[in-house]
């Protein structure tokens, strides 16, 4: 990803250290969830211009099944979970125990697998950066959508693209044993959660 | 996102947009135009990013086609896009607010709107002919829509 060169990439790699810690422990649940091994790991976490992140988050023209979660309030921001189509079936599948459904919809219960999934990381992700900020953050419930990633992404960036032309995103990928899979999981801060995040890290001990 | 171009036949330019709006402006005579993908309804002021807002993207594209020698009477505007994705916070809503904008700042600037595809609850892709001016918007749960 294109990273933006500023005197706050020292604030950068301290982010980055919070959201290792915090992949850790969506690693930990996701292995928990799906009875397997699949695992997370940090991409990366960058702050890029506002009109190249759509294009450097690299999510294509077509159309991918979503999970978002938002975080509720002023200190608050918004996680993405994207598949494409196969792999989503596929692990509502698995975790419904079922073949995968190759029909045009997605029924309730799959759609509700998908959700769930994105409930559990989401939580451990807040989970980790409350016990940081020591400040309540309340997700909401989670929205399934299947639209094109770029439009969804646009709109978790408003908040940020008010006051900012730079966007700080945080991304995170999926492995199952060796095989990287086609899963993302995007987290973007508001700034007033950002701005949380940065005072707790640089409060002295 | 935040951006706006400019090209001519044979080009197409292409965009998504979710709570964004695709706003075009289109001289038919020279076949040259803009495609603006405005994120925000107004700048207050604030900001270097003129395309980003729909009330400094819509006079900077006006202006920056009229350096190219178009005049005003031949443009014609089209807009695409301010859905509202998900979610109940201000943000949400943002798509119908950048619409709104979008329309006053071109209906302030004398522009004909030759046609929309706005509201909703999906993307679309928006793709702009530059040899005929027309607009092919593509949305989930429907067919693909020309305007």
């Amino acid at each position: 990803m294109t990273h933006v060169d500023c005197p706050a990439n020292t604030k950068i790699h301290l982010l980055r250290e919070l959201f290792a810690s915090a992949t850790h422990d969506a690693s930990a649940a996701m292995c928990q969830w799906t009875n397997s091994l699949i695992r997370l790991t940090l991409d990366e976490v960058c702050e890029m211009p506002l009109e190249e992140a759509v294009t450097e988050l690299n999510l294509g023209d077509d159309l991918l099944t979503m999970v978002v979660l938002n975080l509720d309030g002023e200190i608050g921001g918004s996680m993405v979970l994207t598949f494409n189509e196969e792999n989503g079936r596929q692990l509502a599948a698995s975790l419904l125990q079922a073949e995968p459904n190759n029909g045009p919809d997605w029924n309730e219960l799959e759609q509700s697998a998908l959700m769930e999934t994105g409930n559990i990381l989401g939580c451990a992700y807040v989970n980790a950066i409350t016990r940081l900020i020591d400040h309540e953050l309340v997700p909401s419930a989670p929205f399934f959508v299947r639209d094109y990633g770029a439009s969804v992404v646009q709109q978790v960036l408003v908040a940020q693209a008010g006051a900012r032309d730079t966007a700080l995103i945080c991304r995170t990928c999926f492995h199952n044993e060796d095989n990287e899979l086609n899963w993302w999981l995007l987290f973007v801060p508001s700034l007033a959660l950002r701005q949380a995040m940065e005072d707790a890290l640089h409060k002295p001990e | 996102m935040g951006q706006a171009l400019c090209a001519a036949e044979p080009n197409r330019l292409t965009t998504i947009v979710g709570s964004c709006v695709a706003v075009t402006l289109y001289a038919p005579r020279c076949r040259l135009g803009m495609l603006g993908h405005v994120v925000l309804p107004k700048s207050r002021g604030g900001g270097d990013n003129l395309a980003k807002f729909a009330d400094t993207a819509i006079p900077y594209m006006i202006s920056t086609l009229q350096n190219k020698g178009v005049l005003l009477s031949d443009l014609t505007a089209k807009v695409a896009g301010g859905a509202c994705m998900f979610g109940d916070s201000q943000f949400s809503r943002i798509g119908e607010s950048n619409v709104q904008a979008a329309i006053e700042a071109l209906e302030s600037a004398g522009l004909r709107i030759a046609g929309s595809d706005a509201g909703g609850n999906s993307g679309r892709r928006v793709c702009f002919d530059l040899a005929t001016g027309v607009l092919t918007v593509t949305c989930v749960g429907r067919p693909a829509r020309t305007i």
